[in-house]
């Protein structure tokens, strides 16, 4: 499902900056399989999970998501490809703070189909919200006005709510209190697990990890090159 | 995507800063376009009120500062001419309308003319009636408003001055109309006859014999009474009756009784191309025969070109406000760079993107405009009142 080959990525270059280029061999994940990639801060996961995403281009190599080639795609192409099939759900929640919880779940449908919503996808929302906690009150409020838990609820409701066959997380309970940590992980893996999801979470909290069907260490998948 | 809703939503929970720059959109709209529609309503009342004045007769001197008081009663002095003038004017070519603007009641301007005036301009009475008897008087719809009198009530003239004691005593006269309004001038003066301006200006009074001391009647003086001083045994009335009508006679001949103005209305062009040429030959120069169009059109080419000058100016003004407008919008998109990148790594394209900005942008710029547009009309729902306050 995600097949990294002999990647090379070169970050951009700004003056004082020693870092220059991260070096994939091979990484491979299976459909449907849920992985924890754990490292230290500054390891490179976030950069694994971008590249995975397309929201990095890289400069040699290629990465395959759902059998589609991600780098020969050009980047108009990429991000309506990540749109339809990657969800992605960030450590700082990344939600709209002029649109409600509702407007936020539905804006990666929004942007998809850029007609009005069927009542499926209406009802469909509804669905998840119930499984993710969100009541209609809730729906109603502005992401100011949730607590840290909530947002990152809807978060990954938001990541979910186009039926994604890849979730890629990003220290998703990064920002989360030991309590919160273990239901938005149960949750996240319980969602990819129902509908048959690749799940790639980055993490740097070992405790969760015994829950995912495996676990990668950046330092084993990551080559730096040039880094002082 | 749904961009005009994005947008509103955007444009809402922004709505302090939204706000300010639709406000300014507004203001950048309405300051120059109000006016420029001001002075170009300005410009079209005053020609219309000009081309309905063909010709006007006045003791030389200026001609803008004649014009304006003879068509707008705009208080300006001018000398003045006879009476005889007027009545020299040919009447088988033009009808000569006089005018006398000397006097005022609580500072709204008294207009001694002839029925013919009403004619001419075409006033109507929207209450009471027109009177031949001196001292009655019929008021523009404004004047009535603004003095809060109405047929059948008093009203007195201002004292000229303080210190002629012989003459312009306040004379008390009587309402016996109100004109319909016509949204010109004429709405914000009261009318009298020239016989009773005549008599404002003590060519014409009425006096009876005081009666002794010794007969035992009232010694005091009636509201309607004064003594001149020198002259103990007679009083003036300064209130015209139908009793003492009989005694108000005047003094001197009619033809040097003072006019301001003489609107001329020739019965045809060939008359009004003769008449200019008769006036323009004439070499006494103590009168003179002006167009007051012509007078209007000068005056007007100067305040046009003022007005123009403004509104360069008003224009960059603007031009400059969409600017920093346009400006302060990619600032905060900027401070906003954060929301765009979570679009971007959703899958937002480059060009759903764009059009949420230029979508959030063209709202804010078409309710501004809209707003400044609807200031605008506002302002010339209610542009005869601002004119009539401004001219």
């Amino acid at each position: 499902m995600i097949l990294f080959d002999n990647v090379h990525y070169s970050y951009p270059q700004t003056p004082g900056d020693n870092v220059s280029r991260v070096h994939v061999p091979r990484w491979s994940i299976a459909a449907g399989e849920c992985v924890a990639l754990i490292g230290a801060s500054g390891s490179g996961k976030t950069t694994l999970l971008q590249l995975a995403g397309g929201i990095l281009g890289v400069a040699d190599g290629s990465i395959q998501v759902a059998k589609q080639s991600l780098g020969s795609m050009p980047e108009p192409k990429r991000r309506r490809f990540r749109l339809a099939n990657i969800g992605f759900v960030f450590q700082s929640f990344e939600l709209l703070p002029h649109l409600t919880v509702d407007e936020n779940l539905l804006l990666p449908m929004r942007l998809l189909y850029q007609k009005r919503l069927s009542t499926e996808i209406h009802s469909r929302v509804d669905e998840l919200c119930d499984q993710l906690g969100l009541s209609r009150s809730i729906r109603k409020r502005r992401p100011e006005r949730l607590s840290q838990g909530e947002r990152q609820r809807v978060a990954i409701g938001r990541a979910l709510v186009t039926q994604p066959s890849v979730v890629l997380a990003d220290e998703p309970t990064g920002n989360l209190d030991p309590a919160l940590k273990t239901s938005v992980v149960e949750l996240l893996l319980e969602r990819c697990r129902k509908d048959h999801a690749t799940l790639v979470m980055a993490t740097h909290d070992l405790s969760c990890i015994d829950q995912f069907d495996s676990s990668h260490e950046t330092s084993t998948v990551v080559q730096w090159q040039g880094r002082f | 995507m749904d961009v005009l809703r994005f947008s509103i939503a955007t444009v809402t929970y922004y709505w302090r800063r939204s706000l300010l720059l639709t406000l300014c959109v507004a203001m950048a709209v309405f300051v120059p376009l109000t006016p420029y529609l001001l002075v170009r309503r300005a410009a079209s009342t005053l020609e219309q009120r000009a081309a309905s004045t063909p010709l006007m007769l006045a003791a030389a001197g200026s001609k803008t500062d004649v014009t304006l008081s003879a068509l707008y009663f705009d208080g300006r002095k001018h000398t003045i001419m006879t009476m005889g003038e007027a009545m020299a004017v040919d009447r088988q070519r033009a009808e000569a309308i006089p005018l006398h603007m000397r006097f005022s009641t609580s500072g709204v301007a008294i207009v001694g003319t002839t029925e013919a005036y009403y004619k001419h301009r075409g006033l109507e009475l929207e209450e009471g009636a027109f009177s031949r008897r001196y001292g009655d008087c019929v008021l523009g719809a404004a004047a009535a408003r603004k003095l809060g009198v109405s047929p059948g009530e008093y009203l007195t003239s201002d004292p000229k001055t303080i210190f002629n004691l012989t003459a312009d005593y306040p004379l008390r006269i009587r309402v016996t109309g109100v004109l319909s309004p016509s949204d010109s001038p004429d709405d914000d003066v009261v009318f009298v006859s020239m016989e009773t301006a005549w008599i404002m200006d003590g060519i014409g009074h009425g006096h009876f014999q005081q009666p002794s001391a010794t007969d035992g009647s009232d010694q005091n003086e009636s509201a309607q009474e004064a003594t001149p001083p020198g002259r103990s045994s007679e009083k003036l009335h300064l209130e015209i009756t139908d009793e003492n009508i009989g005694a108000f006679h005047f003094h001197g001949r009619r033809e040097d009784y003072p006019v301001t103005a003489c609107i001329i209305v020739p019965t045809d062009s060939r008359a009004e191309t003769l008449l200019i040429g008769q006036y323009s030959a004439r070499t006494d120069a103590k009168v003179m025969l002006i167009e007051p169009l012509s007078v209007i059109r000068r005056l007007l080419a100067s305040v046009l070109r003022v007005r123009n000058l403004v509104l360069a100016g008003l224009s960059l003004v603007t031009g400059a406000c969409i600017l920093l407008v346009v400006f302060v919008f990619l600032l905060t998109f900027r401070l906003r760079q954060n929301e765009f990148d979570t679009l971007r790594k959703i899958g937002a394209s480059t060009r759903q993107m764009s059009g949420m900005i230029l979508v959030e942008m063209g709202v804010v710029l078409t309710t501004g405009a809209t707003i400044g547009l609807a200031l605008t009309w506002l302002m010339g729902r209610f542009d005869q009142i601002l004119l009539r306050w401004l001219i």
